[in-house]
């Protein structure tokens, strides 16, 4: 299976007595691009928080770049997360930082780059999110979908080589939303970075995704190419394509 | 040994929180839960309190935040406190000559007890409310988690630089309001008693040894930790939106102040026998 950068074996996970997960079995091969569709509260996010260890499965493995990573603390999970970014669902911005600062985190906090490089490279991440001059602006300051786009820039800063998209769409005008699709596109086929993206937007999974997986009640009820799920017979999976998602 | 994070909260098998549903078991769980958690949140600052890199910035911010506005509330406080205990001496120990002994009964209370004990309450509430309302509006809004995705570890980051501010200011406050407690004290005996200050200075300094220094300010080391460790666990595990930073906030200034006052006692008892 060394083909696989991120592989959930049997994953589950439950709160309280609530199960969310309930033995997710999914294996994104490197380089490629996986859209996980699923309704609301089914454990989209919850799912790809797995992969770098924000949850821990009650049961069932997880596996990045060839390691399995469900036991590990937090000083063991660090490789990972260097060479896994994730743009969490609301942006998750640290709010007492400017955006430079938002952005650069990862950067000063990893890297032995000069102050001059890190603007460098700020700006230039800035750049691939359609974003300019807001170095100096508090998140607070930012609109809805520039937060989003903020959040975006700091998690490929350090240039990881997979990226968790959780509804990297959501609250964007169509413009940017292309924008960020092709962003999307263009890590995959420059760059050869993995990527999961959870979306509700149809229309962005059928132009990133090379594979959709489908999350219902728990499992992972369909898994197949963009043409399989366009073609699919799957009743609930057409139902929820043809719904054309929330998005 | 796995230390995984839900920072400090214990690894649950099944992830259950304790509700409502498991009665008074679940009500005896959720107060076990807690105190490992934080036992363990304890453990883990300390072993990063000294690991390198040392996060400089952090602290000095912090030291700034916790320690110097904390200065009004917890002078304010003891200058009352001293000036009203020395006119209750003076009064109620009348009959027995209690005028005399005035600056000694303000300095052994205040320097061994009520400094310290006060100025750990007032920091407890304004600090503890403070870090926890911080800490957890950051929590629910996923920014802890941010910081652990972006591999950076939210108790050296976060956690470290508050208990450790605290526990350097906390004495340095006490040791500064016990001084203004006294000079409350000689207030009243100079202008409602009627003694001079040689006189009441005599006394305070008279009474009043090493030991009782010591013993009193070194409550303070343990009562910061104790506070910072609280409130950065309760901050740090809030769960459940505003609401439940409010109920967290008002966990940590409830708890902390408990735990100030019982670990007072056990603290006083300690100090009497070691020193
Ligand atoms: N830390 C947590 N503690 C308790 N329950 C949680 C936690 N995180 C998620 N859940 C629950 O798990 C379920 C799945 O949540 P998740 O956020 O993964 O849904 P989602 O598929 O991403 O939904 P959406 O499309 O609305 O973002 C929800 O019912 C949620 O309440
Ligand atoms: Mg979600």
């Amino acid at each position: 299976m060394a083909g696989h950068f991120i592989r959930y074996e049997g994953v589950h996970k439950s709160f309280g007595d609530k199960a969310v997960l309930r033995g997710v079995d999914l294996a994104i091969g490197r380089g490629e691009t996986v859209v996980v569709l699923g309704g609301s509260g089914t454990g989209k996010s919850v799912l790809i928080k797995h992969t770098i260890g924000l949850h821990s499965p009650d049961s069932g493995r997880v596996f990045v770049d060839d390691v399995e990573i469900q036991e590990f603390d937090e000083e063991q999970l660090i490789e990972t997360r260097k060479k896994v970014g994730m743009l969490f669902q609301a942006g998750a911005l640290f709010d007492s930082m400017t955006v430079e600062d938002n952005v650069a985190y990862a950067l000063r906090e990893h890297t032995d780059r000069s102050d001059e490089e890190i603007r460098d490279r700020v700006r230039e991440v800035l750049g691939l999110v359609e974003l300019e001059d807001v170095e100096d602006l508090m998140p607070a300051s930012l609109s809805g979908g520039m937060r989003k786009r903020v959040a975006l820039a700091r998690a490929i800063a350090l240039a990881p080589r997979a990226i968790l998209y959780d509804e990297p769409t959501t609250g964007l005008d169509p413009i940017t939303a292309n924008a960020i699709n092709r962003l999307i596109r263009n890590l995959q086929k420059r760059l050869g970075v993995t990527s999961i993206v959870v979306t509700h937007d149809i229309h962005s999974a059928f132009t990133v995704g090379d594979r959709i997986a489908f999350l219902y009640e728990g499992r992972i009820l369909f898994d197949g190419t963009v043409e399989e799920a366009r073609r699919t017979t799957e009743p609930r999976l057409k139902n929820f394509l043809e719904g054309g998602g929330y998005g | 040994m796995v230390v995984t994070i839900r920072i400090g909260a214990s690894r649950r098998p099944n992830g259950a929180p304790p509700d409502a549903s498991m009665g008074r078991a679940g009500w005896l769980f959720a107060i076990l839960q807690q105190l490992g958690g934080m036992v363990r949140l304890s453990g883990l600052t300390l072993r990063h309190t000294f690991k390198r890199p040392f996060e400089i910035d952090l602290w000095v911010e912090q030291l700034y935040q916790l320690g110097v506005r904390s200065l009004t509330i917890t002078n304010v406080t003891l200058l009352f406190t001293g000036m009203v205990l020395a006119i209750q001496t003076a009064y109620s120990l009348a009959a027995y000559g209690g005028k005399s002994f005035v600056g000694d009964i303000v300095a052994l209370s205040v320097v061994r007890e009520l400094g310290p004990v006060l100025a750990a309450l007032m920091v407890a509430g304004r600090v503890g409310a403070g870090i926890t309302a911080e800490l957890g509006s950051m929590a629910v809004t996923e920014q802890v988690d941010a910081l652990r995705a972006l591999a950076a570890n939210p108790v050296r980051k976060l956690v470290v630089p508050r208990v450790g501010a605290l526990v350097l200011t906390l004495p340095l406050l006490t040791i500064l309001a016990d001084t203004i407690a006294l000079f409350g004290g000689l207030l009243m005996a100079l202008f409602e008693i009627g003694q001079s200050r040689a006189y009441y200075m005599s006394h305070v300094l008279g009474a009043l040894t090493i030991t009782d220094v010591v013993s009193g300010v070194g409550k303070t080391v343990f009562f910061a930790f104790f506070i910072g460790v609280i409130a950065c666990y309760n901050g740090i595990n809030t769960r459940g939106g505003a609401d439940g930073v409010g109920k967290a906030t008002t966990n940590t200034v409830v708890v902390s102040s408990i735990s100030v006052i019982i670990s007072d006692f056990f603290l006083t008892k300690m100090f009497l026998l070691v020193l």
